[in-house]
């Protein structure tokens, strides 16, 4: 008795996902439909949500089909593409310095069909695979006008976990804009080897305000409050340029000059709406509204340093 | 009476009623699963009808389910064997990378081998690379008496913190990347693409070949007799002259080269490079893998192919139904669980029909008397 | 109404188990401030009826009467609550916690916040009543073994109880502890509490209990008032059989027989520290069964495994036939080694019948070939021996689990004779057995010692050391008593010397 029932149940089972699976919903229109692979949660209020609400709003203004899938292991990413490309999604964006590979080998795979890597610079030299990051250089150059214009004792320090791609090309440009203003500005830069560890960042701060740097221009995750507080300790011996975050938003920091990071959620809009798809890698900035800039304690001068700045690179005078 | 009429499907019947446990804690927690999908929104009919889709509409949709195959197999297999011999290796995950370094290693530099001879090298030096490793929890556990699930976890983080160095701080990581990870591999080791347009590699065929080598192995050789002997029962191992502690750093040290070939081929079958934290709980989803399978290497066979159709067919379930992408893994968690749970109601309920049934001859033989 | 005069009384107490009949309609009874003997071999049953008070084991049949009233135990709160307090073989303490974390680990309470202070104080005042002196704040695992005890005690003495059970307790103690606890134990009778005293040693138990019920096979064989029984009565009670086993005829064994064991000041001491074989000689001669007289747990385990190279000596030399023994002895030409725990360490019970006769010899040929089992000659060494020692058994391939005691131990027996070793020891081999199969055990050990094989046979029962040894000698605390011709030993000089008495 207890056999049958066995078989039964099983058979019901499979049965049922059998008729289910027969039901396979209609051909939606898949013009312009695009589809997003995160690589976390999309409700973790950074990176991942926004440019997520970015697609959504493309999606909603467009009318066109999203679609989007997080969490997605790195074993997985080729896999998951792949399953997007077959359906029939038109544009797939690969969020995240991880999925360039896998985009790539899923682009030879699918012609016609076109791929973003976003936050990469890298197109793999394939016709249908374009790439989109923010401009970290023009967030650079802004946040060294910035430094450049509040610095008292003409020293300045950067922080970082780690110099990756991104992060060098900050760096450069914010050495850049320093000495565009002043050629006499002491510059260094420094990494802690961990982006959320708040007392290195603590202690790597106070270090750098020991040595005289009063401005300091953090580009970090959660350690970012770790030089926040340390600015705010040091008794108006230092200050904060922040990068990536809004410094006095996010982490309540006082001693700030004033705050660039980037527009996510204009990223991910932008990629959504199909205009990057060209083969080509695109940097968003200024020009594009991929920057926003918070003013917290800059001079006048300052403020119109900045705005001569902003102009000269969207208008192309500065060329990073 | 009923039993008599029972209907003639040996297989499956039987399937169902030796490895009943397994089987009635999957459905139950499919079914558990399918309330969550509902909770969520979902029709769960539709929910399962595209996992089973996404798993069965093609070959090219089958060959996702043996790709993800692949690590669950030989690391579940790897669980297996410390199962049968009375080892938990929880350290999977780490072997994982163990292999993925190893692998990273040798591909990275370029030796100008042919194909066959670099792959086979990329295996030899991920599996020694592992097994080194897996001799360390082996030796403490069998020689100094630590809790082989403790110490393999923490080799575990080791491990994942060792792989992030590697592809940030030496001179396999990629210059200025994007994302952690090593440089690319030599073009010769990787994995020949079996079925085009597709990942299919060959990983997941030897993953079945070692399901069924170490199912001869434990049934026909003496050292799988040795390893019984030792998971059964430790002293009369030892009093039949087995050197238990031997034997089970020699376990430990196969689960781990197992895990290491896993991490190997994920290496060069799929990415082509190493990255930053790239296993994702994987090796502890083949401890998952082995325990349902209980321990037997077919079991681990169907158990891998199990999880992988609903982790692939999972991810097909989230795009086209929108359910959460970690319900797949929450499916095989409730799986695992409502296994394990079956099993030991199955021992009580078990255990009160003897009571019962020896209260009842008693009161016979008082009768009789 | 007669109850009423017990503290406690356990009557018609019947426990089956898979297989045995743990306790056989056993009733004892315990005064007030009396101590009651419980006297047993182990496997005689005091366990399970002690577990059957506590609440851990239901039992069958029969009643337990506290203070003369009826209760129903079903857990250890009831048993605690009915005023039970027990001190097991082993500790049941939480090591990481202090003394008073312990005593009142379990109490019931109604506040939420832990407030030690009163209880340190009662605590206190207990250590001084009873002359067990602990320090309430120290961790229990930083005590020595004997203070351990103390606490498990006071614990119960704290819970108020009127009854309290000694598991053993004397097993860990020292001498000078000993005496402590002899005086505790009089002090909480001398409250009109009463002690239930589990031993195996006759000598406390003649000084300590005022009643003795003594227990064999689960069956309470009789109760006397300690005052009128003597150590060898107790002695005879504990170990006698009901069915005499006739001594069997031998030939002389020759003088010059070549010394197959020989062992030199052997010292050993088991995981607890206890010195379990005290400078021991012994030599054993090719043809001969020597015989290992004494009440159980003096040595005997200790003695068998040192000799099989399961456990190492401290100190001293182990030879067999001139071979130091270095480690495991798998060889089963060499060494036939019928271990005394037939479950636990000679048998892996999952294993089919086949795989058990093969569990020393399964990577040899002809059972392994290149590694690979050949279950062909596996399955017709399994048939071959199962005809030959009469192993009752539906198939070669069911689990040995499945066998009755005397089945699996002729398993046990067929794996470890049949390859003729030169060297066998049978250690308890007819435990647990029925009587049919304790006469074919001892068929298998004469023929043994016929073949020439030289014979080293552990046992508790005397009459079947008399019956089959030529030559007897006598462990009692790890010590070696004496020597004797089998033929002309005498009862009760053995009773005697098992009891420790040099003669």
């Amino acid at each position: 008795m207890k056999k049958v029932l066995a078989v039964l149940a099983v058979f019901l089972i499979t049965a049922s996902f059998v008729f289910a699976g027969g039901s396979s919903e209609g051909s939606n229109d898949m013009a312009g439909s695009v589809a997003m692979v995160l690589s976390g949660l999309k409700t973790d209020q950074a990176f991942n949500q926004y440019t997520y609400e970015g697609m959504l709003r493309a999606g909603q203004e467009k009318g066109i089909k999203t679609a989007y899938m997080e969490s997605v292991k790195d074993s997985e990413q080729i896999e998951v593409i792949r399953q997007f490309a077959q359906a029939g999604y038109q544009t797939i964006i690969g969020q995240g310095g991880q999925f360039g590979d896998a985009l790539a080998t899923v682009a030879t795979e699918f012609p016609n069909t076109q791929f973003i890597f976003s936050v990469g610079n890298d197109t793999y030299g394939l016709p249908n695979m374009s790439a989109a990051t923010v401009s970290y250089k023009e967030a650079g150059y802004v946040g060294g006008i910035m430094a450049a214009n509040a610095t008292k004792n003409n020293k300045v320090a950067m922080i970082t976990g780690v110099f990756y791609a991104n992060q060098s090309q900050m760096r450069d440009a914010f050495e850049k804009a320093l000495h565009d203003v002043n050629p006499d500005i002491e510059f260094t830069a420094i990494e802690t080897n961990d982006w959320a560890d708040t007392d290195t960042a603590y202690n790597a701060a106070n270090a750098l305000i020991a040595q005289g740097y009063d401005i300091l221009f953090p580009c970090l995750d959660a350690a970012g409050a770790g030089v926040a507080a340390a600015a705010d300790d040091s008794k108006g011996k230092a200050m904060v340029v922040g990068s990536v975050a809004d410094y006095a938003g996010v982490y309540g920091c006082k001693a700030v000059v004033g705050s660039v990071d980037f527009n996510w959620e204009g990223l991910g809009y932008l990629e959504s709406t199909g205009e990057l798809c060209d083969g080509q890698a695109h940097e968003v900035g200024l020009a594009n509204d991929g920057l926003n800039i918070t003013i917290n304690n800059l001079s006048e001068e300052g403020v119109a340093a900045l705005e001569q700045a902003k102009n000269d690179i969207i208008a192309g005078n500065i060329v990073l | 009476m009923g039993e008599k009429k029972t209907l003639n499907l040996p297989l499956i019947g039987n399937i169902i009623l030796t490895k009943g446990h397994s089987v009635l804690g999957i459905i139950l927690g499919i079914i558990a699963g399918g309330i969550l999908i509902l909770i969520s929104g979902v029709n769960p009919f539709d929910a399962y009808g595209a996992m089973l889709r996404g798993a069965f509409r093609n070959w090219a949709s089958f060959t996702n389910v043996l790709v993800r195959s692949s690590p669950l197999l030989l690391g579940g297999i790897g669980v297996a064997i410390g199962i049968k011999s009375g080892l938990w290796n929880t350290g999977i995950e780490g072997f994982m990378y163990l292999g993925g370094i190893g692998a990273a290693i040798v591909s990275t530099m370029n030796l100008g081998l042919p194909p066959v001879l670099y792959v086979l090298l990329c295996f030899l030096v991920g599996m020694l690379f592992a097994g080194v490793w897996g001799a360390i929890p082996g030796y403490l556990k069998a020689y100094r008496g630590v809790n082989e699930v403790t110490c393999t976890i923490m080799m575990n983080y080791i491990a994942v913190y060792l792989t992030n160095w590697i592809v940030t701080s030496t001179p396999i990581a990629q210059p200025e990347a994007f994302y952690p990870m090593s440089l690319p591999f030599a073009q010769a080791t990787y994995l020949p693409i079996l079925t085009q347009g597709t990942s299919l590699h060959i990983g997941p065929f030897i993953g079945i070949v070692v399901c069924l080598v170490f199912y001869f192995l434990l049934k026909y050789t003496s050292f799988g007799f040795r390893t019984r002997m030792l998971g059964y029962n430790p002293i009369a191992a030892r009093y039949a002259g087995v050197n238990s502690k031997r034997q089970m750093v020699i376990i430990m040290v196969i689960g781990a080269m197992l895990g290491g070939l896993a991490g190997t081929i994920e290496c060069i079958g799929l990415r082509h490079r190493l990255y930053m934290e790239y296993v994702t709980n994987v090796g502890y989803e083949s401890v998952a893998v082995a325990l349902v399978a209980g321990g037997n290497p077919i079991g681990v066979l169907v158990s891998a192919l199990f999880f992988s159709i609903l982790k692939a067919g999972g991810a097909t379930m989230a795009i086209e139904t929108g359910v959460s992408s970690s319900m797949s893994s929450i499916i095989i968690a409730l799986c695992v669980l409502f296994v394990v749970g079956v099993g030991v109601a199955d021992e009580k309920s078990a255990s009160a029909r003897k009571r019962k049934a020896k209260a009842a001859a008693a009161a016979k033989k008082e009768v009789a008397e | 109404m007669d109850n009423k005069a017990y503290a406690l009384k356990m009557q018609g107490i019947t426990k089956r188990f898979p297989g045995t009949l743990a306790n056989d309609h056993i009733t004892i009874e315990c005064e007030h401030g009396k101590v009651l003997g419980l006297l047993g071999e182990n496997g005689a049953g005091k366990t399970t009826l002690m577990n059957i008070l506590y609440g851990l084991f239901r039992p069958d049949e029969g009643q337990i009467f506290i203070d003369g009233e009826e209760v129903e135990i079903q857990s250890p709160s009831d048993a605690i609550n009915h005023g039970i307090g027990m001190v097991h073989q082993h500790f049941k303490l939480v090591d990481t916690l202090t003394v008073i974390e312990n005593v009142v680990l379990g109490l019931p309470t109604m506040k939420q916040v832990l407030d030690l202070a009163p209880a340190k104080e009662k605590l206190l005042k207990l250590c001084h009543e009873y002359e067990l002196f602990v320090d309430p704040d120290a961790e229990v695992w930083r005590l020595p073994v004997g203070q351990q005890q103390w606490v498990e005690i006071l614990k119960a003495l704290y819970r108020d109880c009127k009854v309290l059970v000694l598991d053993e307790p004397t097993a860990v103690l020292t001498p000078s502890e000993s005496n402590n606890l002899c005086r505790a134990i009089s002090k909480i009778t001398a409250q009109g509490k009463s002690v239930i005293f589990i031993s195996h040693k006759l000598r406390e138990v003649m000084e300590i209990t005022d009643n003795v019920t003594v227990l064999r096979d689960g069956k309470v064989i009789g109760t006397i008032a300690t005052k009128d029984a003597t150590q060898l009565k107790l002695a005879e009670m504990m170990v006698g059989r009901a069915v005499e086993i006739e001594r069997r005829p031998r030939a002389k064994v020759p003088a010059d027989s070549e010394p197959v064991l020989v062992m030199k000041d052997v010292n050993v001491y088991d995981e607890r520290g206890v010195h379990a074989l005290k400078n021991f000689n012994l030599t054993v001669h090719a043809g001969e069964i020597v015989g290992v007289a004494g009440i159980d747990g003096n040595g005997q385990r200790e003695l068998a495994e040192c000799i099989s190279g399961l456990i190492k000596p401290q100190s001293g030399t182990i030879e067999i036939k001139g071979k130091p023994v270095t480690g495991v002895i798998s060889d089963p030409s060499f060494l036939g080694f019928i271990p005394e725990d037939r479950h636990k360490t000679g048998l892996v019970l999952d294993f089919t019948v086949a795989e058990n006769l093969i569990i020393k010899e399964y990577m040899k040929a002809p059972f392994a070939k290149k590694g690979i089992l050949q279950y062909k000659e596996i399955g017709s060494h399994a048939n071959e021996m199962i005809d030959k020692f009469h192993v009752k058994t539906s198939s070669k391939d069911v689990a040995v689990k499945t066998l009755s005691g005397g089945n699996q131990q002729k398993v046990v027996i067929a794996r470890e004779l049949n390859p003729e070793p030169i060297l066998d020891i049978a250690s308890q081999p007819t435990r647990g057995l029925d009587l049919g199969a304790v006469m074919g055990v001892h068929d298998v050990l004469m023929q043994e010692r016929e073949r020439g094989a030289a014979v080293l046979f552990i046992s508790a029962e005397l009459q079947e050391v008399m019956a089959l040894s030529d030559r007897i000698i006598v462990l009692y605390s790890g010590e070696n008593m004496g020597d004797l011709d089998g033929d002309t030993a005498d009862q009760a000089v053995i009773g005697q010397m098992m009891l420790g008495k040099r003669i």
